[in-house]
Order: structure tokens, then sequence, then C-alpha cells
């Protein structure tokens, strides 16, 4: 139903042992895992060496499938009708990403009048008595209220970015049916009789602080079940002693920010387990001993930024008065990889199309285009982190400030200056020397500043055009259309909470 | 209806008699929407049946067989799924109407099994055990099935601890552990079980007589495998809320002997690290600059910014001790 149900996307267990051994002799067992492992390792290696993927985002062709998706689905999608409210999410960030969505024609009454219908009054349908009601949006059309949906929708909206779009929203049903939906333990049940865990109380909770109706009685005790889910591992889980997974870890450190309750994580643990989940291939896996998926560029991609913004914070908040100026320089993940993976790996063209897939033989699709995208964002701006205090100003409805955001994206790691190395990595390839790319890659990063300064004015054009835009990391939404939303959201009166 | 369609066997619902009373409701998305799906004929027809139920509120025997048509079209749909529920919990009150609950377990069971990976098929599927059912179910041996296929498969391993928490019976659950190990020690699904089990099962820390024990499994796994994550994880998780030198201090002699024979694991390296810190002394803390800079240069470039970030945090701690 929702995109983290996506996400779980596990390896198929193939039974046809592949006869090869790891090279490394110490590992020299064979499970299911080193099998699909291997399956994938060999799909980069054909990537490799096809000369047709270079390092270049095709962006045209991007935009090509996303805007046909706005006009119409495959039936092939059908089953996915309950997810419509996604894939139009999908699409339209996409689009947005790309800075093409806003010139569209009619997009913002299309989608406000669309999604306008999928908003419900639970007070009319069902015998509920008139308090108990309240009403968010449905997955696509006849569908009942449900928070995970609610989110897509009003994520949605926010990319849309009008007056008419943020109007669509009736706050005040919201909140009611967002109170409706919270348990005893602190979570947020998906819908009435629903499954509740750390991803539909994230949804919950930036729906809330999107709409400016995060009350001290909606965040009640949501903290406490959020910091629960925490693993032995580091990362989180669904729900308590679930397994450390990416999505449920970016919903739980996600809410936890807007929540101000970073500092009560374990973060040394957090951060040493997200640290691992980048693989060798450059591309983020969910889970411990599982595969790199595209998707997680964002969902783990997002938490390393959270978590650089609070060593950031923190540290400068002890240091203050201490004379000491250090900047935790460098504390993200390998960024030009993951790039190189997204980009080289994963993206699936042909003369007309493109998009991008969770692993490198599969076919496109919009979810993970847009989560590709916003990954590449994510990589892209050294310093986005610092960019969310200044839009915490708006939302700062609590003592503490949150994660901080700045406005910097100067200092950019973009990866297409390395197409000089395309051809080493080409003829490495037969030696299969994972160790070789690696350094490769490494030094290109570290060297990236000087190679923007020597590369000449057509390489620096280049770089430009080959930028995704800026963003939020919490939300998923371009900086400049989550600033305009909560401008809007926060000039408005706080709901009446009774 | 294409004919082709009607080839296949499906018979619309107005060519149904017993429907005969129902009047079908259209899908209304407004004028011009957005990213409009193109439906199957068939699809649209199930559907538009669907809403005038949902709209009449109609709760009888015959909706049941139509939510679960509907369902097989989409088995995502939240809102066939909950008013499935509605209709179980309202027929369930009337006296008139005779349900046996084991067929909505036998639809579960063919549904779960072609999608297991749906949070709709799980939570109904626990509504039913819990309402109808209760302890006297299969639903371990409905695991194992899924399990078989898929061991990593993160609903049945969440399923099966509300199983485990709501029914108790914990008998047999380590010893799941070490079967579903002996095929893939890189099952970390099966790795974070055991920890649930033994969690569950002992004292809040843990008793240093179970952390050895821990200890040695997790050693005996990772004899096979040092480069294999999940059994490092394990064995730290192990000293949640203690301190691995206070506690159990001759682990570092293990750890440092193990380091020596496997070149090249971060994870060795990673919880000597830990151990290091926590002993918080001059020689301590310079050893731990130069794993890291061994780290982030030699064995693990690739989290090397990693590395350099435990560095200078080392560095801080070491200039504070002086």
């Amino acid at each position: 139903m929702s995109s983290i149900e996506e996400i779980d996307t596990d390896e198929t267990y193939i039974s046809d042992v592949i006869n090869s051994k790891k090279n490394d002799d110490i590992d020299d067992i064979i499970t299911a895992t080193t099998i699909a492992q291997k399956k994938m390792e060999n799909s980069i290696f054909e990537k490799l060496s096809s000369t047709e993927n270079g390092y270049l985002i095709e962006k045209k062709k991007i935009l090509n499938f996303l805007s046909n998706g706005i006009e119409r689905i495959p039936m092939s999608h059908q089953s996915l009708d309950s997810s419509k409210v996604w894939i139009s999410f999908w699409i339209l960030n996409g689009m947005d990403m790309l800075d093409s969505l806003d010139s569209y024609p009619s997009i913002s009454s299309r989608t406000s009048k669309y999604l306008s219908i999928l908003q419900n009054d639970d007070n009319s349908s069902n015998s509920r008595d008139n308090n108990q009601g309240g009403g968010g949006f449905g997955g696509g059309n006849s569908h009942t209220s449900h928070v995970v949906s609610t989110f897509a929708a009003v994520s949605a909206l926010y990319v849309i970015g009008t007056e008419e779009s943020y109007k669509t929203i009736d706050r005040e049903s919201m909140y009611i049916f967002l109170m409706r939906m919270k348990t005893k333990e602190g979570a947020f049940t998906s819908e009435d009789g629903g499954e509740y865990d750390s991803r539909t109380t994230y949804c919950a909770i930036a729906v809330a602080s999107m709409l400016n109706i995060l009350t001290p009685e909606l965040v009640r005790g949501v903290a406490d079940f959020l910091l629960s889910c925490q693993t032995y591992e580091g990362g989180f889980g669904a729900y308590p002693f679930n397994e450390a997974h990416g999505g449920y870890t970016f919903c739980s450190v996600a809410a936890l920010s807007i929540l101000n309750c970073l500092h009560k994580i374990d973060m040394n643990s957090l951060h040493r387990w997200i640290t691992f989940r980048q693989s060798n291939d450059g591309g983020f896996e969910g889970r411990t001993n599982k595969l790199v998926d595209t998707c997680y560029s964002y969902w783990q991609g997002a938490v390393y930024i959270i978590i650089q913004s609070y060593f950031n914070y923190y540290k400068k908040q002890e240091e203050e008065g201490n004379g000491k100026d250090q900047q935790q320089e460098g504390l993200l993940f390998n960024q030009s990889k993951l790039q190189e993976y997204v980009i080289r790996f994963c993206q699936q063209s042909d003369k007309k199309y493109s998009g991008f897939s969770d692993h490198p033989s599969r076919g496109k699709d919009y979810y993970h285009t847009c989560y590709g995208l916003s990954g590449i964002s994510l990589s892209q701006y050294n310093e986005i982190g610092k960019t969310i205090q200044s839009l915490n100003t708006f939302t700062n409805t609590f003592e503490q400030p949150s994660p901080p955001l700045t406005k910097n994206s100067a200092n950019t790691f973009i990866i297409s200056n390395n197409n000089n190395n395309n051809n080493n990595n080409n003829n490495n390839n037969n030696n299969n020397n994972n160790n070789n790319n690696n350094n490769n890659n490494n030094n290109n990063n570290n060297n990236n500043n000087n190679n923007n300064n020597n590369n000449n004015n057509n390489n620096n054009n280049n770089n430009k055009e080959q930028l995704v835009e800026p963003v939020h990391p919490i939300y998923n939404i371009k900086l400049s259309k989550c600033e305009k939303g909560l401008k809007y959201f926060y000039s408005l009166n706080s709901i009446n909470s009774k | 209806m294409s004919s082709s369609e009607e080839d296949n066997g499906y018979v619309p619902f107005s060519k149904r008699p017993e429907w005969s009373d129902v009047k079908p409701i259209i899908q209304d998305d407004g004028p011009h929407p957005i990213c409009p799906i193109l439906y199957s004929e068939v699809f649209k027809d199930k559907m538009n049946y669907f809403r005038a139920v949902l709209k009449s509120k109609e709760k009888s025997l015959r909706v049941l067989d139509l939510l679960e048509e509907v369902i097989q079209e989409n088995p995502s749909n939240y809102t066939i799924w909950y008013y499935r529920r509605e209709v179980l919990k309202a027929i369930e009150q009337d006296v008139g109407i005779e349900y046996d609950i084991q067929q909505e377990m036998n639809l579960l069971d063919d549904m779960g099994e072609s999608d297991p990976k749906n949070y709709q098929i799980w939570n109904h599927r626990r509504f039913i055990v819990e309402k109808y059912i209760g302890s006297d179910n299969k639903e371990k041996e409905f695991l194992s099935g899924v399990l078989l296929e898929d061991a990593k498969n993160y609903h049945a391993w969440s399923h099966r601890q509300w199983l485990l928490k709501t029914y108790g019976d914990w008998n047999g659950e380590l010893a799941l552990v070490d079967k579903l190990l002996s095929l893939d020690h890189r099952n970390n699904s099966v790795w974070n079980h055991r920890y649930f089990v033994i969690s569950n099962t002992n004292p809040s820390p843990f008793p240093l007589s179970l952390i050895e024990r821990e200890c040695e499994f997790a050693f005996n796994h990772i004899r096979h495998s040092p480069n294999n994550e999940s059994p490092w994880s394990y064995l730290k998780g192990l000293f949640k809320g203690q301190q691995i030198s206070t506690i159990y201090p001759s682990l570092l002699d293990k750890l440092i002997e193990m380091k020596s024979k496997y070149i090249g694991c971060s994870h060795v390296n990673s919880i000597i690290l830990d151990i290091y810190q926590e002993q918080n002394t001059k020689f301590s803390l310079e050893n731990s600059l130069n794993i890291c800079k061994l780290l982030s240069e030699t064995i693990d470039p690739i989290h090397k910014n990693y590395w350099n970030f435990k560095y200078n945090s080392i560095l801080d701690q070491l200039k504070s001790t002086n």
C-alpha cells in the first residue's frame, strides 16, 4: 500500500548455485545471501562493460516517462489502484526535482480537484458519532481515509505549491482524523482497524507538522514509541524488536527529528549501522546482508543527513566558548559512489524514455525514479542538512530548535566529471577488482573540488545541467516548495484542538 | 465488456440474477484527473458493485463473496478489507447467518502464499486470529511455510513476534533459529529473532552467564565467515546497557587475537574501537587512532568518511583525558 511496502524488495532465493566462490578466501561459505549478492554483482559488471550507460542523468527522457504518466497509467498498474495518490506523488515530485512541473499545463487545478475528490468526510459516512469523524485522504477513488495515503496527498499538494492546492486540505477535519488514529502506545494506526508501526506514525507526524496542527496533545507519547523501535543493531524496525530496516529507520528518525528528540536516540549505534548499509556497490541496502536498492538512496541517505545535522549542531553547542571551530567535514556517506550506483547502474533508458530501477537488471518504475532522484539530490548538496534550520523558524513550536538546515548549496558533489575514469573501470571490470574501483572513486570524491576548478567551461555547464533540485531530507519535497508551504500553513491560526 | 473477457468465463454482475437489485456506481474522478489508470473492464465491473455495496452498507454473505472477488483483483485495497471486517462483525451478531471462520483462514492462506508481502493480508490475518481463533491457532505451521519460501520476509517475522508476545509458547524458537542459520548464517532476520527470543526470556540487562554463552554462539558463526556482519552486531548488542570492558574484560584479548587472524575484517576492529573508547586511557585511545587510520585508508575505504569521523571524535576524547 505505501511506498515503504515497495521498498521491501527481496532478492529471490535462487536454487541454482552460481559456480563461483567469493574472492575473499576466509568467507567461502555459499548461502542464499551470497548467491543473491553474486548475482547482483554480475549484473553490475554487465552494466559496466556496456558502453551505453554513462554518468549522465537523462533528464529529457525521464521527463518523457513521468509526464506520460500524468496523462495515463497502464493497465498493468491497476493492482496499485489503492496507491494512486502515491503514484501521483512520485510522478509530480520527480518532475519537480527536475524543475519541470510548474510549467505543466493546468497542473495545479487538475491535481487539486482530483485530490479533493479523494479527501473524505468520515462524519457523513459510516455510523460514527459526529465528534469522532474527521477525515483524511484515501489512497484512490472510493477509498476510506488512510494515514499513509494522506501523507502522500498532502505531499503532492505541497509539491504543486499553490494557494489553490493548499486550500484543498481541510485542516480541522484532518486533526480530528489523526487524533482518532492515535493509539495508547503513542503510535498512529493506518486506518480504522488497520496496523500501526513507525511508518504510519511518521506519516501522521509529518502531515501534522506540514499543516501546523502538531499540538502537544497529538505528540504526547509518540517519541517514546518511536525510540522503542531502535534495535540492538542501531537501526529502527517497524515495531519494538522488529529487525532494523532502512524504511522504518527513516520514518523513526525523521519523525523524532520533527519532535526534537534526536538527542534521545542511541546515535553512535545508529551512525555505525547506517554506515555499513552502504555497500561496495555504492548503493544502500535496507537491512544487514540484503541487496542494495535504489530507493534506499533516499531512505538511508536522508537519515545520514539528519545525523550529520545532529552532530554538527550539538558539537557546536558543546564547543561554544571553547574557542574551537571544528566542523565535521566528510561525515556523510560516499556520495559519489551512491550516484554511480543509481545513475550508471540503475538508469534504464531506451530511445525515448528513461527512469530508475531498484536493481541493475530490472526495469524502471515511477517509485524508483522518484526516490532515485531524491537520493541523487541528497548526494549532490553536501550542506543540505544546514538548510533545515532556516525552514524550522516556521515550524519551531517547541522549545528546542530542530535539526539544523541552512541554505548553502554551493558545495556540490557531482560525478559527471568522472567520465575520464569510465574507461578505466571498463578495463578493470574483468578483473572484478572491487577495491580498485572503490579507491578510484574515493579519490574522485576527494578531488572533486579541484576537478571543478580545473574543468573548462564546457564541463561546468554540463555539471550544472546534471544537478537535481535540492530536496528536504525529512519530507522529500523540493526545499523551495517546502519553504513556501510551511510559510503558508504557519501563517494560519492554530487549530482549535478542544 | 470485451468478448475475450467473457470468453474467459467472467460473468459481469449485471448478468447475475442474484445481483439484479443492485445499481452499480461508476467511478468519478472529476473532469480532468491526473494519472488515470486504464482499468480493465472486469476490474471496473467489480469495483462498481463494490462502490454500490459500500454506499448501501449491506452486510451479508453475498457481500462476502463480492468482496472476495474484488480483493482478488487488488489485494492491497485496504477499504475492501476494512469493509470485510465490518461485515464479519455484523454477521457474527446476526443469529440467522452462519459463516465458518475457517473459510476466512483458507482465503488468507491462499492469498498470503501468492502475495506474502501485503500489509492488508497480514493485518486481516491478525484480526481473525485475535478475534475468532485465539491460542488454538496453526499460525506457526503457516509461518514455517512462508519462511521456507523467503527466510527474510519482514512481515512473517513480525507476525511471529506478535504471535509469541500474544500467546507465549517460546519452546522451539531457538531450535528454529539454529535450523535457519544452518541454511544461511547471513540471514540477519534470524539473528534478530534470536535477540528477540533471548530478550523476552531473560532479565535485562543480560546476566554474564548468558552473555558468555551467546558470545560463544556468535563466535562459532564468525569462525565460518568473519566478514558476516550479523553475528558481530549480535555480539555487540548483548552488552546493551552495560560496558564490555567492565562486565567481560577478557573479551578484548580474544578480539585482538581474532583481529590478527582476520586481517581486513572491519567488524572486529569496530568492536575493539568501542572497548578502547570505554577504557578511555591514553594507551587505548592512541591505539584507536591507529585502527581508524588503518580502516579508513586500507581496510574499509568505502566508509572512509565514517572512520575519519571516528578518528576526530577519539582525538577529542584523547585531548580531554590529558
